[in-house]
C-alpha cells in the first residue's frame, strides 16, 4: 500500500497503534495536524484527482461512534448499528456513493479502538435482546488490513460478547488473520459481488471475482460463517447470463446450506451525491443513464428494476432458500 | 503599463515567484518572454506552458499576484491552470541548498493552514512550511520558513483544486549561515542546481493541467454549438449536460452531426443532441 503522505492528529501520534503503523511507513512524510477535518472536509479538493495517489490519516474519533443503521440495511430486524473504523475506501468503485459523500478521497484511519468497544459496551447493555454492528458502511472493511488490524482488534471482543453480531462487509481477500481466531458464531465475513461486467467496468483495484469467492470458501472451510451480498444491482445487457455464471462459480466452492445469509441491493443514490459524483465524472456513461428520483434518490427506473430484481433473484433462489434471502434497502 | 486584459499568458502553469533573482532561472531555462507589466507586477509567459509573475516580497503580494494572473485569464477560455509558488527559504535544519515541497502551509500571523495535493513524484523533501511577515532569525526545527506561500494558496485555492497547486523552495539559509550572506547571485544559483528537480514537477503539473481539462472543461466547439441559439443559463446547463452525455456515450464529430440542422430554439438543439445520444 502506497501512500502519498501521512497526516497524524497531535493527540493520537503517541498512541501505540498510530506507532506501529508509522514504523510500517517509513520514509513516508508525515504531518502533524490537530484535527482531520482540516484536511479531510477542506474544500476546493477535487476526489478524482486525490484518488490516484491518497494520503493515510491517523486519527481520534469523536462525537458518537456507532450510528443507528440505515432502515432495510442489515439481516434481520434486531436491533441494529453501524460504525466506521475508517473513512474511504482503497478501492475505486464508479456506482460508490462515498464519492460524493466525501471532499476527500484520503483514507482516515481511526486509533481509538477502545472508545469503540467503550460504545459498543454501552449499546449492548441498553438492549435486552442481541445487537448487530455492521462494519463496512464508509469504507472496506479488510481493505486496508495489514495497516488497520482489524481483526486482530475487533474480534476479540465479539468473542467476549456472543449476544452481539458483527458483520464485517468487504470486497477485500486480506483474510489471513481470521484464521489465527478460533471461528466466532456471532461474526460473520460478508463478501461483496457484482457479475463479471460490472466488476470489470466499475470496480477499479478490487481483487477478482475468483479470488474473493477463493477467499471466502477458505473462511467457510475454517468454520467462519460467511454471507454473499449483490450489491448493487446494476441493469447491464446480458447481465443475467453473467449472473448465470457468477452463481455457478459461487456455489460450486461454497456450501451453500453453510451460507449465513444472502442480500442484494438495487443501485441507489442520495441526489445530492449522485450530482456531485456527476460532475466529477462527466465522461463516465454510467451518470447518463436513464434514472429516476424517489424521495431525493437517484435509483434505476421502476420497470428496469423490477425485471432486475425479479430475474435475479430467478436465477439465485435455484440455489439457496428463500429464507436465507433478504433485499436490503 | 500593460493593460490586465491585454496580457496573453495561454500557459497551463501559473508561476508566482517573489524576487527576480527567484524568476531568473526560470525565465532562462524556460526562454519565457516578458508579456507586460501592470500596478508593479511582471509577467513572464513562453505562451503555451508557462506564466510567471513576479509579485514582490510578502503573503499579501503573492495574493495580489495570483489574483491578477487570474484576472487576466478570465477572458482567455475556461481552463483550469496549475499554480505553483517557487521560491527561497529559511530552514531550522536542512542544508543550504535542499529542495522542499511544502506538504502543509501554515500563515504565522493567523494560524491558518493550508495543504496542497500531494499527488505528484516529488524528488524533493516534503516539509511543513511556515510563512511569516517577518524574515526568521531563530530558526527552529523542523519547519521552513518563508514570506509568500500562505497567501498565495489561499488565493489560488479559490481558482483551482487544492491538487494543482504545490509550493516548492530552495533552502536558502538556516541557523548556521543566518541571512547576512543571502545574495540575489547566491539563490539564483541554488535554484539552478535544483532545476531538474523543479522542471520534473513542473512537467507532471503540466500533464495534470491538461488531463484535467480534457475532463472538466468545455472545447471551443461547444461555445460554437451553443452560439446558434438564444440560451437562458438554465438551458445552457442542459445543453452542456446533453454535449457531455453525447460524447461520454461514444459520439463522435457532434458539429458535423449538427452542420445540417437549424434549430428554432435552445430546447430544440438539445432536444436533436439528446435523439442523437439515444441512438447509441
Amino acid at each position: 500500500m502506497k501512500f502519498s503522505s501521512v497526516y497524524v492528529e497531535e493527540q493520537v501520534y503517541d498512541s501505540t497503534m498510530a506507532k506501529n503503523i508509522l514504523a510500517k511507513l517509513e520514509g513516508i512524510p508525515v504531518s502533524i495536524i490537530e484535527r482531520y477535518g482540516e484536511v479531510f472536509n477542506r474544500k476546493a479538493q477535487n476526489f478524482r484527482l486525490q484518488k490516484q495517489s491518497p494520503a493515510l490519516i491517523l486519527a481520534r474519533k469523536h462525537g458518537k461512534l456507532i450510528l443507528p443503521a440505515p432502515d432495510g440495511y442489515g439481516f434481520n430486524t434486531r436491533p441494529s448499528y453501524y460504525f466506521s473504523h475508517m473513512l474511504n475506501c482503497i478501492y475505486d468503485c464508479r456506482y460508490c456513493f462515498l464519492q460524493g459523500m466525501y471532499n476527500s478521497a484520503n483514507y482516515v484511519l481511526f486509533t481509538n479502538t477502545n472508545d469503540f468497544f467503550d460504545e459498543f459496551d454501552q449499546c449492548v447493555n441498553q438492549h435486552r435482546e442481541s445487537v448487530v454492528f455492521y462494519s463496512g458502511y464508509d469504507s472496506d472493511s479488510l481493505a486496508l488490513e495489514p495497516l488497520s488490524n482489524f481483526v486482530d482488534q475487533y474480534i476479540p471482543w465479539f468473542a467476549k460478547h456472543p449476544e452481539a453480531v458483527l458483520e464485517v462487509r468487504t470486497k477485500s481477500t486480506q483474510i489471513r488473520r481470521f484464521f489465527h481466531h478460533d471461528p466466532l458464531e456471532n461474526c460473520v465475513v460478508a463478501m461483496s459481488f457484482t457479475p463479471e461486467e460490472i466488476h470489470q467496468g466499475f470496480e477499479d483495484k478490487v481483487p477478482s471475482i475468483e479470488k474473493r469467492i477463493e477467499a471466502l470458501g477458505r473462511l467457510q472451510d475454517y468454520g467462519w460463517p460467511v454471507a454473499l451480498r449483490f450489491e448493487p444491482l446494476i441493469y447491464e445487457p446480458g447481465i443475467f447470463e453473467s449472473y448465470g455464471k457468477l452463481f455457478e462459480m459461487l456455489f460450486s466452492r461454497l456450501d451453500e446450506t453453510r451460507i449465513h445469509s444472502v442480500s442484494s441491493g438495487m443501485f441507489r443514490m442520495p441526489r445530492n451525491y449522485f450530482k456531485k459524483i456527476s460532475s466529477l465524472y462527466p465522461d463516465e456513461p454510467l451518470f447518463y443513464r436513464e434514472f429516476t428520483e424517489r424521495n431525493g434518490i437517484i435509483s434505476q427506473t421502476e420497470a428496469v428494476e423490477q425485471n432486475l430484481r425479479s430475474k435475479f433473484e430467478e436465477l439465485l433462489l435455484r440455489y439457496i432458500q428463500n429464507d436465507n434471502y433478504y433485499r436490503c434497502g | 503599463m500593460t493593460d490586465l486584459n491585454a496580457l496573453n499568458l495561454p500557459g497551463k502553469v501559473n508561476i508566482v515567484t517573489a524576487l527576480s533573482c527567484e524568476a531568473r532561472p526560470l525565465i532562462d531555462y524556460y526562454k519565457l518572454k516578458k508579456i507586460g507589466s501592470t500596478s508593479g507586477f511582471n509577467f513572464y509567459s513562453d505562451s503555451d506552458r508557462i506564466n510567471l509573475v513576479i509579485a514582490g516580497v510578502g503573503r499579501v503580494a503573492s495574493a495580489t499576484a495570483c489574483g491578477m494572473l487570474f484576472g487576466a485569464q478570465s477572458g482567455q477560455g475556461n481552463s483550469t491552470r496549475g499554480w505553483l509558488n517557487i521560491g527561497a527559504a529559511g530552514h531550522g535544519e536542512h542544508p543550504v541548498g535542499t529542495l522542499i515541497t511544502a506538504c502543509k502551509v501554515i500563515e504565522e500571523a493567523t494560524g491558518k493552514t493550508y495543504y496542497p495535493g500531494l499527488i505528484f513524484d516529488y524528488s524533493c523533501l516534503l516539509d511543513a512550511l511556515l510563512t511569516v511577515d517577518q524574515p526568521e532569525q531563530e530558526y527552529p526545527p523542523g519547519v521552513a520558513f518563508d514570506m509568500e506561500a500562505s497567501g498565495f494558496f489561499a488565493a489560488a485555492s479559490r481558482f483551482s483544486s487544492t491538487e494543482l497547486i504545490q509550493v516548492i523552495k530552495v533552502v536558502t539559509d538556516n541557523r548556521e549561515t543566518g541571512t547576512i550572506d543571502l545574495k540575489p547571485e547566491n539563490v539564483i544559483k541554488l535554484l539552478v542546481s535544483q532545476l531538474e528537480s523543479i522542471d520534473s514537477l513542473i512537467a507532471q503539473l503540466v500533464r495534470q493541467v491538461s488531463a484535467y481539462n480534457t475532463i472538466y472543461s468545455l472545447p471551443v466547439e461547444f461555445n460554437d454549438i451553443a452560439e446558434q441559439v438564444t440560451l437562458t443559463s438554465s438551458l445552457k446547463s442542459q445543453l452542456e449536460k446533453s454535449y457531455r452525455r453525447y460524447y461520454a456515450l461514444g459520439g463522435k464529430d457532434l458539429s458535423g452531426q449538427l452542420r445540417s440542422s437549424k434549430f428554432r430554439s435552445g430546447r430544440d438543439l438539445i432536444s436533436v443532441i439528446d435523439s442523437l445520444s439515444g441512438t447509441r
